[in-house]
């Protein structure tokens, strides 16, 4: 069973009185443990997908699951608890909170699942020497990097253990070999750990590291291909 | 302990330094009503202990026994009790330590030329002061000494007759006494006056003329008559209304039992009207001081209002994380919370300094408003009183308005959608 299946997925938005389609009939399956890249120019609805399989939107056609179940009619307190145990997001803009430190911006993920303080730090100083920031854990995001926040941002959504990461943009912030480390950190989380990896771009550098490569093009997927030689971000 | 709570608390404190500026203004405001308001409640409830003290110490005692047809709000004074029927064993109630006898009448004083309306107070002095506190009281010149005849008159009448305080200390002044008896005879004294005082309680210090007991007993052909005993219990505070009570009713039952025509008024009771105007300046001066309150509170809503919209993006992070929005609308409440506890913190600090400042060295009124008498029973300093429980119960106001003000941008902030809020510029 696939992790993630889109059916037949429409996604409309309103636009004042014009409706503006987003994704346009996109079928697709996940399996786990891939590393895959959805591709595309802007505005091709590679984030609208990572969004809706995210749960943070709902398809106005066509049918979603996640692990089987279908998620597309999913009331909101469910889907939040979905996003909550078992998706991890990063961000193009890394997205973290400016008066925490790195640590504690880690810790948020684990103190909405109700973990004890003391376990929050210990799994969360863990991730974040795993992702290499040892020693770096109690600088606020002004005074890291762009490669660093991007870091912390990994760690943010790895130190739950999720089944999958959704990624939009990852590296399009930072320099191409900030970004190529990241992706090096990416591909090695999902090759040690078998996390799956959806992230979107556009830049065809990136796209070459993926083991999985879907185009998109005006909502649709234009092309689904196995990237065989290159695609372990080595 | 789980970590959620805390780390919701956290991240409320540490968003005070987002935008420094802003949670600096937003905290001044609050903190500014808060002092403005503790000052103000400092001060009602300096000038209520001190009304209250002045009125008891000066002439309602704790408990008072007065002829069966004493009306408080328009005393006439036209019946009179017989001292001798209240030996000291029929006012020996547990907790009452002292009684004292008065004898109030109406008069009239005359330098000659002019008269003037006054009310003549008769005093047992040597029991008077176990009672109320004339000897405590600024006084220049001097009460008579025993078997002295003269008289003490309040700061209004010395200026009524434009008699200056110190030449009036130095001797040789003399006014003209004037009552009149039960039967109607009209008895006048010359009489040296012998000082004046100001004891903060207006019908002393407006028309009141202090004597000897005996003799306005003679001036009034009276003998061994009073208007009035007073008691003065030990420990009873000013909201300590049930052991006044108490004692009220087991005095009033020996009284009844000795088969004596009189009543027992409690100080509250004859100070009806002093309470009543006290009540209404606590009542308009808090209407005023809520405004205040209220711009802070608009101060704090607004505050969260550009937080939650500068943060957008950053609640569709949070709902991607997978905070539900109920989670998210108390993150903005617990902000708003925190602007009123740390404001109401502040502002309790400097309101509490500015009080216990003002405890110690007091306003001069005088200073203030000039010789405008302000109708309330207090001397030309006014005490601030410190009080604890206002304190802590106007930091816990500021928090819980201020969690309310932010109620309607939290609520807002936490129904967006997750994925339109990340779309946010």
């Amino acid at each position: 069973m696939p992790l993630v299946e889109l059916r037949d997925v429409y996604k409309t938005f309103q636009n004042g009185v014009a409706p503006v389609p987003a994704v346009q009939g996109v079928s697709l399956a996940l399996e786990r443990g891939e590393f895959a890249a959805l591709a595309g120019p802007s505005g091709s609805g590679k984030t609208t997908v990572l969004n809706l399989i995210g749960g943070l939107d709902r398809p106005t056609e066509g049918r979603l699951f996640f692990d089987g179940r279908d998620i597309s009619e999913l009331p909101e307190t469910e889907r939040t608890q979905l996003r909550r145990r078992r998706i991890g997001f990063i961000f193009q803009t890394f997205s973290l909170i400016p008066v925490l430190s790195s640590v504690e911006n880690v810790e948020l993920s684990l103190a909405l699942l109700g973990f004890t303080t003391t376990d929050m730090r210990r799994m969360s100083l863990e991730i974040l020497e795993h992702v290499g920031l040892k020693g770096l854990e109690n600088r606020r995001p002004a005074q890291l990097s762009g490669g660093q926040q991007q870091r912390v941002a990994i760690a943010r959504a790895l130190v739950k253990d999720p089944e999958i990461v959704l990624a939009d943009e990852p590296t399009a912030n930072l320099d191409h070999d900030t970004g190529a480390e990241i992706l090096d950190l990416m591909a090695d989380l999902n090759r040690t750990q078998g996390t799956t990896f959806l992230f979107s771009t556009h830049d065809p550098k990136v796209m070459e590291r993926a083991r999985r490569l879907i185009l998109l093009d005006d909502g649709r997927v234009v092309s689904d291909r196995t990237v065989p030689s290159r695609g372990e971000g080595t | 302990m789980r970590g959620d709570w805390i780390f919701a608390a956290r991240l409320a404190f540490r968003s005070l330094g987002r935008n420094r500026k802003r949670s600096a203004i937003t905290l001044a405001a609050v903190g500014l009503s808060v002092a403005f308001l503790f000052l103000e409640l400092g001060f009602v409830a300096g000038l209520e202990e001190q009304s209250v003290n002045t009125l008891i110490d000066q002439d309602y005692g704790h408990l008072k026994i007065v002829p069966p047809d004493y009306d408080p709000m328009e005393p006439v004074y036209d019946s009179l009790l017989a001292v001798d029927d209240f030996p000291p064993s029929l006012l020996d109630l547990p907790g009452v330590t002292a009684a004292a006898p008065r004898l109030k009448f109406p008069s009239l004083v005359s330098d000659g030329l002019d008269q003037f309306p006054t009310l003549g107070y008769g005093l047992d002095l040597e029991r008077d002061v176990e009672v109320f506190a004339l000897d405590q009281t600024p006084l220049i010149g001097r009460f008579w000494a025993p078997g002295e005849r003269g008289i003490v008159i309040g700061g209004g009448v010395a200026e009524t007759f434009r008699l200056d305080p110190d030449s009036v200390a130095a001797g040789g002044v003399f006014l003209t006494l004037v009552g009149r008896s039960a039967a109607g005879a009209y008895g006048a004294f010359d009489l040296p006056v012998l000082g004046v005082i100001r004891t903060g309680y207006p019908p002393i210090d407006r028309s009141g003329v202090l004597a000897p007991l005996e003799l306005a007993q003679e001036l009034l052909a009276a003998p061994g008559l009073v208007s009035e005993i007073t008691l003065r219990m030990e420990s009873v505070s000013s909201g300590d209304t049930d052991r006044l009570q108490a004692a009220q009713k087991a005095l009033q039952v020996r009284l009844s039992q000795a088969g004596l025509q009189a009543e027992v008024w409690t100080w509250r009771e004859l100070a009806a009207d002093y309470l009543a105007i006290l009540n209404v300046r606590k009542v308009s001066s808090n209407i005023a001081s809520l405004f205040f309150v209220l711009i802070a509170v608009m101060g704090v809503a607004n505050s969260v209002l550009i937080a939650a919209f500068e943060r957008t993006k950053e609640v569709g992070m949070l709902r991607a994380l997978g905070m539900r929005s109920t989670e998210i609308m108390w993150q903005f409440l617990y902000e708003g919370a925190v602007l009123g506890l740390v404001g109401g913190m502040i502002g309790g600090a400097l309101g509490g300094a500015a009080v216990l400042y003002l405890q110690q060295v007091g306003l001069n009124l005088t200073a203030l408003y000039g010789d405008i008498e302000l109708a309330l029973p207090i001397k030309d300093v006014l005490y601030a009183h410190f009080r604890l429980d206002h304190l802590l119960a106007m930091i816990a106001g500021a928090t819980l308005l201020s969690a309310l003000a932010a109620y309607f941008p939290a609520r807002r902030t936490a129904k967006l959608n997750p994925a339109d809020a990340l779309r946010a510029k």
